[in-house]
């Protein structure tokens, strides 16, 4: 047991908060949105490897842990940064297990890939993260995983207008456009994709605990600034204990998603269970501290005017790319409570 | 990091099932009679666990320690527990003897050490009175000293175990006109002594507890802990021991736990309609939800004694992994009992109560632990004091 990050891990983490202090600030997401994609943001994550950071040396990768991954991803969630990160880094990883060399040099020189984490219906897939944007597209298209390759400038359609400013559209698998590569068929096309869809609900979770961290951060500061009755509202019980309830249960989700990363570094049976998990917990937790923050921030936390409505709105919106959470719950009872 | 978690105890295991099965026969009959009486300690099994030296285990000799290994000992303790056998009452001597051992007098540490070792002498704890409870510093029973004795009078509340304790470890106030934290001073006086009476107090959980009444109760001042008047830095030392035995992630040994039983139930039992209970998908969508947060009940206890092992003293893991498990293991006893509809409520006299009655029965004594121990509240305030900086919220005083 050794819940400290490694020198090399610090030394990760403490590079990209560091890249996106300067590269990810508030302005910057502000003039990213409706779109929520900042193309000069993603060259820069491109360049530091970050989207390949757990693809092998061999096929351009960083060689990476998913450890180190989930530490990318809080630092970006910290900033609600407007790139997407999850789906491209579980894509990208998948590309690589399949050997897809040629799609996989292009997201090392800045292509964006994604994963449709729902199936095909009439022939398109509805509302694929990062769809607007993607230059690879990701679909299990019946018994065969596809690759669909698009070319020129992004983004390659418009954005389905949505709350939580992400870059959603709709991905039709047929029509013109793109170059159609096959993957992978039968068991192996339905297993990869079943891992990326796993990897992306442990990288979202990571995302979303730097998401709820920095909305607790934000609102720690604004209640001790604020004042009301002559002192800092933070002084009061109904909110103290209230934040320290979301500090805690913010605690929990950190280690569950660390250990969720880890499990899936070692290789442990529980790995697949243990990101859904996650994903599951940080999707409520992040929800219950932006939604505390707002309510803590009064009027002003109504308004588009301070950062914590930034955070709010993906909290809520992220997770929901795979549908209701119920069907999630549902899905993982037979798994953690299996009968004989 | 490293999140693996190592079976210290695995290799003992079998030789501590051994051992408890040759010494400790009557272990059901005295479950039994705990259910009953309420008394979370069994006087004979405790004096055969001192004879034995596993009271002792970890003890210096010169206070009446022990040979046996302290895993092993641990290893006894989980097999005890898991029998559903109480030893509230030795923990709260433990605490007691270990803070003598800490800043008792030599006198203290050769004559109480070993009585305790030896099962003799058990300690109940009188901190909390009518009027105080988290803010124990404002106990107002009253030690005035006579000549090479100390007389006390007050009233003390949840003096668990006093009916059949031999000893209280009492805080007192020595000196009320000072700041309440400056004139406070600790005694252990035998409960056999003239002037004290002990009244039952029954709770939900079905422990019994008590309150005392002291009138003109003498104790010598060898029996005084710690300075006169400083009451306070001992209480320091005795409730770091007692948030220390709040209990560790365990997750090793300790068979099924109340939500895996009661989803095996739900697999295996049919509703009036002739449903399996397993088949409503809201049965199933709140026992994972319950298994995810008792995961992360896992994950915080698993932190804080890590941060114990490292030395941490800020008091932020261990407030984190209280305040989250025990008001957790109140709302999940809440969604269990739902599940185990109408018959839930039925104790275990019922005879075809699900699962013996165990849920109902955690779910009353579960009521308790958001309150002992510090509250959840008190937790609150360590967490926004501590962790995220907020000024203390309540009047210094």
């Amino acid at each position: 047991m050794d819940l400290d990050l490694s020198d090399e891990q610090t030394l990760l983490r403490d590079t990209f908060a560091a890249f996106l202090a300067k590269e990810a600030t508030s302005e910057r997401v502000r003039a990213a949105e409706p779109l929520g994609f900042d193309d000069a943001l993603w060259g820069g994550l491109t360049e530091l490897g970050a989207i390949t950071l757990a693809v092998p040396v061999a096929q351009g990768g960083g060689g990476g842990t998913y450890l180190d991954l989930a530490l990318v991803a809080q630092e970006l969630g910290r900033r609600v940064a407007p790139v997407p990160f999850a789906e491209a880094a579980a894509a990208a990883n998948l590309l690589a297990r399949v050997g897809a060399d040629e799609l996989l040099a292009a997201v090392v020189d800045g292509a964006v890939p994604t994963v449709a984490l729902r199936p095909v219906v009439e022939r398109r897939c509805r509302l694929v993260p990062a769809g607007a944007v993607a230059d690879i597209v990701v679909v299990l298209d019946g018994e065969e995983l596809i690759a669909l390759r698009r070319e020129g400038a992004r983004p390659h359609v418009d954005a389905a207008p949505n709350f939580g400013s992400s870059p959603l559209a709709d991905v039709a698998v047929d029509g013109g456009g793109f170059a159609r590569t096959v993957l992978a068929t039968g068991a192996e096309a339905r297993r990869e994709h079943d891992a990326a869809v796993t990897e992306w609900r442990l990288l979202l979770a990571a995302a979303l605990d730097g998401v709820r961290s920095a909305a607790l951060d934000l609102t720690v500061e604004y209640v001790k600034s604020r004042k009301a009755f002559g002192v800092p509202i933070g002084w009061f019980q109904a909110i103290q204990h209230r934040l320290a309830d979301v500090a805690v249960a913010g605690d929990g989700g950190r280690l569950l998603v660390q250990r969720a990363a880890w499990a899936r570094d070692e290789g442990l049976p529980e790995a697949d269970d243990l990101a859904a998990m996650a994903f599951l917990f940080l999707a409520e937790v992040a929800f219950t501290t932006c939604a505390e923050g707002v309510q803590f921030h009064g009027g002003y936390g109504y308004t588009l005017e301070y950062d914590i409505q930034l955070y709010f709105r993906r909290a809520k919106a992220w997770p929901l790319a795979l549908g209701d959470p119920a069907r999630e719950y549902l899905r993982l009872a037979p798994r953690l409570y299996p009968e004989d | 990091m490293d999140f693996t978690v190592v079976d210290a105890l695995a290799e003992h295991r079998e030789a501590a099932r051994a051992w408890v099965a040759e010494h400790l026969p009557d272990l059901a009959d005295e479950v039994e009679v705990q259910r009953v009486t309420g008394d979370y300690l069994s006087l004979p099994i405790h004096r055969r666990l001192g004879a034995l030296g596993w009271l002792g285990a970890g003890w210096p000799k010169e206070y009446g320690g022990s040979d046996m290994g302290v895993p092993f000992a641990n290893a006894i303790e989980q097999e005890i527990r898991s029998a559903g056998l109480q030893i509230a009452g030795w923990r709260t001597t433990w605490f007691v003897i270990s803070t003598i051992r800490d800043i008792g007098t030599e006198a203290q540490k050769r004559e109480i050490i070993p009585a305790a070792l030896r099962g003799e002498l058990v300690v109940a704890l009188g901190y909390t009175e009518p009027d105080s409870g988290s803010d124990v510093a404002s106990a107002k029973t009253r030690a005035e000293r006579d000549g090479d004795e100390w007389v006390i009078n007050g009233q003390k509340m949840f003096t668990t175990h006093a009916n059949f304790a031999t000893h209280v470890f009492m805080l007192t106030r020595t000196n009320p006109d000072v700041p309440k934290h400056k004139g406070l001073t600790t005694f252990l006086v035998s409960l056999d002594s003239p002037g004290i009476e002990v009244h039952p107090v029954h709770t939900l959980g079905g422990e019994r507890t008590n309150a005392t009444f002291y009138t003109d109760v003498r104790t010598p001042d060898t029996l005084r802990v710690g300075e006169v008047d400083g009451g306070w830095a001992v209480m320091h030392t005795a409730l770091v021991y007692e948030r220390a035995a709040g209990g560790g992630a365990s997750s090793f040994g300790d068979g099924p736990s109340s939500w895996e039983r009661v989803a095996r139930w739900a697999q295996e039992t049919r509703t009036d309609d002739g449903t399996r209970v397993w088949d409503d998908a809201t049965v199933r969508e709140r026992l994972v939800r319950v298994a995810i947060e008792e995961e992360v009940t896992r994950m915080l206890l698993l932190r804080s004694s890590w941060a114990n092992e490292r030395g941490d003293m800020s008091g932020i893991p261990g407030a984190a992994a209280k305040l989250w498990g025990k008001v957790k293991a109140q709302e999940h006893d809440h969604v269990l009992l739902d599940i185990l509809g109408t018959e839930a409520v039925l104790h275990r006299e019922a005879g075809d109560a699900p699962l013996g009655a165990v849920v109902e029965e955690v779910f009353r004594a579960n009521v308790v632990k958001t309150v002992y121990g510090g509250s959840s509240e008190i937790m609150r305030e360590i967490i926004a004091e501590r962790q995220l900086g907020l000024p203390k919220a309540r009047p210094a005083r």
